[in-house]
């Protein structure tokens, strides 16, 4: 006996592998799943995940232009109305995570914006310019040299707290042009397949297509991991998240094999002493929540650092209760209740009035705790701490390398703040209530102190050129 | 039936087969007593009080009444960790009054540390337990001088109840822990020192006393990588630290073994430790050539507890039975948080103590799963009646397989446990990953690596 009764009822829930057009399904091993149902996966032969280093990669000689317009093209076909492989996805992704259906159906609505022309163009135009041909530079007197954004070999570990993350590890594997294969984590093995079905469909046998596999196997599988992380297959492993694949993934890093890790962060606001406006309270409240959202993504603010008397933060809280329980699309607050270690944290400190304060209920509508400094805990599932300071200058020595983004209370405070929240670690800041990335991911912009697709990128020298 | 519900089960508690005894109406007299428990400490504390208001709830009617209202571990080290660094006692004391059923009313001025602030809480009368989690904080439970001697009366009891024999100062005793130390489990040694060890005296695998302030160092400094002011050589000095701690822990084996090997010789031995330090034990005694078997007639090895910080091979309690031969194995569950434990049974099970109420629940710990005459399987949780400085209702993190019939052994009519894992050992699909974390996520690693894992 290993697993509770209340898992032990529900149906296994069917994973698959998709390697270069080719899907691969059928009953397999049952493993636990992260939300109660188990998950059955067919077996894997590692043989068809790799791409042989004696041979550039499918799509190695692709033009950029190319890959935008095979991405253009893709976005069209991912409408959630007309795509019943996404729809699939809405019925599937509730068993393996927090989301509802409902909730799902939302951020795959969202999907076809990460694949909008101008947004692909931008994001190329940033990060390698038009380097994904030889381009010939001078430097000084000296002879001219060319330079190229070479395609690599890429091995993306994807993290499952939202559709847009699959979306965003195929937009970059893309332009890039590289071979990409990607580790399917638990908590969402679908939304990746989805969308290389489509493309497959779409384009049956191109390059690109040609340059993708996805797959599951269990995080730190002894008989996976150690055998394909490895420069005889990849260059580069690219962690999108989790704090324990990317130790993991560390492991095997040498030369030949690097890490490009986007950490798992947190998100946090700092609002100004003008919030308190009794003509502005409730907007600023409500552009606040909308930071919160469901507290599963790192964009999520879950510390507000609020300038101001404890009496005015605490009308302030009040405001941000009732606009965290006002609904929102993309948050079931039935889905996701606050956990019991955390409500019954914030309760005993509810009993420490006036160091302590604390709104709102545990059952997912939203919970804020006022205190003199951040709590001890993790705060998830819409439990907000606001931290009243004197000013905002005053919040920056609980900010770390982990804090992402920082959204800003009056916006203007932004100018003001931004060098030291940067030296502190921020990589992001944002007017209050637009901390949310899910409109376009964050392509076109640097993402986690870095442009990535520059750094998925092989930079080769030619020198001595003729011009 | 009110006030005789809880002391007739004490009665049984405290009469002389606590766990094998049958009970015709086990069921309504724990209900009647956790219906008058409930109703007292929600007068008392704080924190119930608001809880029972917030849930509608005004009088246990039924079992399933009890679980909104159980505390978790995390209730009580829910205390801003600032409080200990800074010295904020007098907070600290408001805090813990919150959970307590009695005024906190103690001088704080002047106050030391958290060992001194340890030592006036006991002084007033609060026995506050500290127990360290791993995460390096701990929890501070207020526990009345009643909590002291129940608990410390029925380990040794539950003990002799397993092994089939009687308390007394007749064993060699050897005591595989530390003799001072602000946890339960160094208070269950010295009771089960007290109760069997010839002269009360037995040979300790240490008897420095273990500060609360020493598992506190390193959340500071966890507190300060945080905050990015962390040196270098503060961080080598943990390092050294840890080291040091190492070095002398090995010593301190040795030193236990050699006194393992001179108990050969004598009457019956008594080995009382966690599961993971007697196995520890058993490996330096191979180490240094001592030999396994041969231990006197009628001796007996005492484990409990988790394997926190040990690394043990599956088959450890075999290992540890072959090496103490004949020796027979005695083993209980309980908590930190409860007063009298589940002991084993000839048949493998853990028999409930009558004062405690166990309630099996669903993994959230928001359903009663369990009810008269079923196994069941699922998050353990429990009333224990007997606690008497804060309430006793709490939800472990422990999923376990209960029964509420009459156990194979055919003693008595106490529900049973037959197995014990915790949730966070079960596979629960490791790799959900998410691209949340905070800086806490950066330092687990960073700390593991530079001073090694934490241990109890």
């Amino acid at each position: 006996m290993s697993i509770s009764t209340d898992q032990a009822e529900a149906n296994a829930l069917p994973v698959r592998h998709f390697v270069r057009g080719k899907l691969i399904e059928g009953p397999g091993t049952q493993i636990p799943g992260p939300a109660g149902r188990p998950l059955a996966v067919p077996p894997l032969d590692l043989d068809f995940l790799v791409w042989p280093r004696s041979r550039p990669g499918p799509a190695f000689d692709l033009r950029v232009e190319d890959a935008i317009g095979f991405l253009v093209d893709l976005g069209h076909e991912l409408s959630l109305e007309r795509n019943e492989l996404l729809q699939e996805v809405v019925e599937l992704l509730p068993g393996v995570s927090p989301f509802s259906a409902s909730m799902v159906k939302g951020y795959l609505e969202l999907l076809p914006g990460y694949f909008e022309q101008a947004t692909l163009e931008t994001e190329v135009r940033h990060a390698i310019g038009a380097a994904d041909r030889w381009q010939v530079y001078e430097v000084g007197d000296g002879a001219p040299f060319a330079v190229r954004a070479c395609p690599a070999r890429l091995l993306h570990i994807i993290a499952g707290n939202g559709p847009g993350n699959a979306a965003m590890a195929v937009v970059r594997g893309t332009l890039s042009r590289s071979v990409n294969l990607i580790k399917l984590p638990s908590n969402d093995p679908f939304t990746a397949i989805a969308i290389l079905r489509t493309m497959s469909r779409m384009a049956p046998g191109h390059p690109i297509c040609e340059s993708f596999a996805a797959a599951f196997w269990q995080g730190g599988d002894a008989t996976v991991e150690p055998v394909l992380f490895s420069s005889q297959y990849f260059d580069k492993i690219v962690a999108w998240g989790g704090q324990a694949a990317i130790r993991n993934a560390a492991r095997y890093l040498g030369p030949g094999l690097e890490l490009i890790s986007f950490d798992p962060k947190t998100s946090i606001s700092m609002i100004g002493r003008s919030a308190h406006r009794d003509d502005l309270r409730d907007e600023v409240a409500t552009l606040a929540a909308s930071d919160v959202s469901t507290q599963l993504g790192c964009t999520n603010s879950r510390v507000q650092f609020v300038e101001g008397s404890v009496d005015e933060v605490d009308q302030y809280c009040e405001a941000l209760v009732a606009a965290l329980q006002k609904p929102r699309p993309q948050v079931d607050p039935a889905r996701n209740p606050t956990p019991e270690a955390i409500w019954q944290e914030a309760e005993v400190l509810g009993h420490m009035q006036p160091l302590y304060r604390t709104w709102g209920h545990h059952d997912g509508t939203g919970l804020v705790i006022r205190s003199q400094e951040p709590v001890d805990f993790e705060l998830t599932a819409r439990t907000v701490n606001v931290v009243p300071v004197d000013h905002l200058t005053a919040a920056v020595r609980w900010i770390n390398l982990a804090t992402q983004t920082v959204g800003i209370y009056p916006p203007e405070r932004k100018a003001e703040l931004r060098d030291v929240l940067a030296a502190a670690g921020v990589q992001r800041l944002v007017p209050l209530g637009s901390a949310s990335m899910v409109d376009s991911g964050n392509l076109g912009r640097p993402h986690d102190g870095m442009w990535p697709l520059h750094r998925l990128s092989r930079w080769v020298l030619d020198e001595g050129v003729q011009q | 039936m009110s006030e005789s519900a809880k002391s007739a089960l004490l009665d049984v508690l405290n009469g002389p087969d606590m766990y094998g005894a049958t009970l015709g109406n086990r069921d309504e007299l724990q209900l009647a007593a956790a219906t008058e428990v409930a109703a007292q400490r929600s007068q008392q504390i704080a924190v119930l009080r608001q809880r029972m208001a917030d849930e509608g709830i005004t009088r246990i009617a039924a079992l399933s009444d009890l679980v909104p209202l159980l505390f978790s571990h995390t209730t009580y080290k829910s205390y801003p960790e600032s409080f200990v660094r800074d010295g904020r006692w007098r907070h600290l004391g408001v805090w813990l009054s919150a959970l307590s059923t009695s005024p906190i009313d103690v001088e704080v001025d002047g106050c030391q540390d958290v060992d001194d602030w340890l030592a006036r809480m006991h002084a007033a009368g609060h026995r506050v337990i500290a127990s360290s989690g791993t995460s390096g904080k701990c929890s501070f439970l207020d526990a009345s001088p009643a909590d002291d001697d129940i608990f410390a009366r029925n380990l040794p009891r539950a003990s002799a109840w397993t092994l089939g024999i009687t308390t007394g100062q007749n064993y060699q005793a050897i005591m595989v822990g530390p003799r001072e130390a602000t946890g339960r489990f160094a208070r269950a040694y010295r009771a089960g020192e007290q109760a069997f060890a010839v002269a009360g005296e037995g040979a300790w695998l240490s008897r420095d006393p273990v500060l609360v302030a020493d598992v506190n160092r390193l959340g500071h400094l966890r507190k300060r990588v945080a905050e990015g002011v962390a040196t270098p050589s503060e961080i080598r000095d943990a390092q050294d630290e840890a080291t040091r701690r190492q070095a002398t822990a090995e010593m301190e084996y040795q030193a236990l073994a050699k006194a393992v090997a001179r108990v050969k010789g004598g009457g019956p031995a008594y080995v009382q430790g966690g599961w993971g330090r007697i196995y520890r034990l058993v490996t330096t005694c191979r180490e240094l050539g001592i030999e396994a078997g041969g231990f006197p007639t009628g001796s007996v090895v005492v484990g409990g507890g988790g394997l926190k910080g040990t690394p043990v091979p599956p088959d450890f309690e075999a290992q540890i039975a072959e090496f103490f031969a004949p020796a027979k194995l005695a083993n209980s569950y309980g908590m930190a948080e409860c007063n009298a434990p589940w002991a084993q049974c000839p048949a493998g099970r853990f028999h409930c103590p009558p004062t405690t109420v166990p309630l099996i629940l669903d993994k959230t710990a928001t359903k009663l799963l369990s009810s008269p005459g079923e196994t069941v399987a699922g998050r353990y949780a429990c009333l224990d009646l007997t606690v008497d400085g804060r309430w006793g209702g709490i939800v472990s993190g422990d999923h376990v397989v209960a029964h509420f019939g009459i156990c194979p052994c055919g003693l008595g009519n106490a529900p049973q446990i037959s197995s014990v894992e915790r949730y966070i050992d079960l596979p629960e699909g490791d790799d959900k990953l998410s691209c949340a974390g905070t800086i806490e996520s950066y330092l687990g690693g960073f700390l593991a690596d530079v001073i090694g894992p934490e241990s109890e």
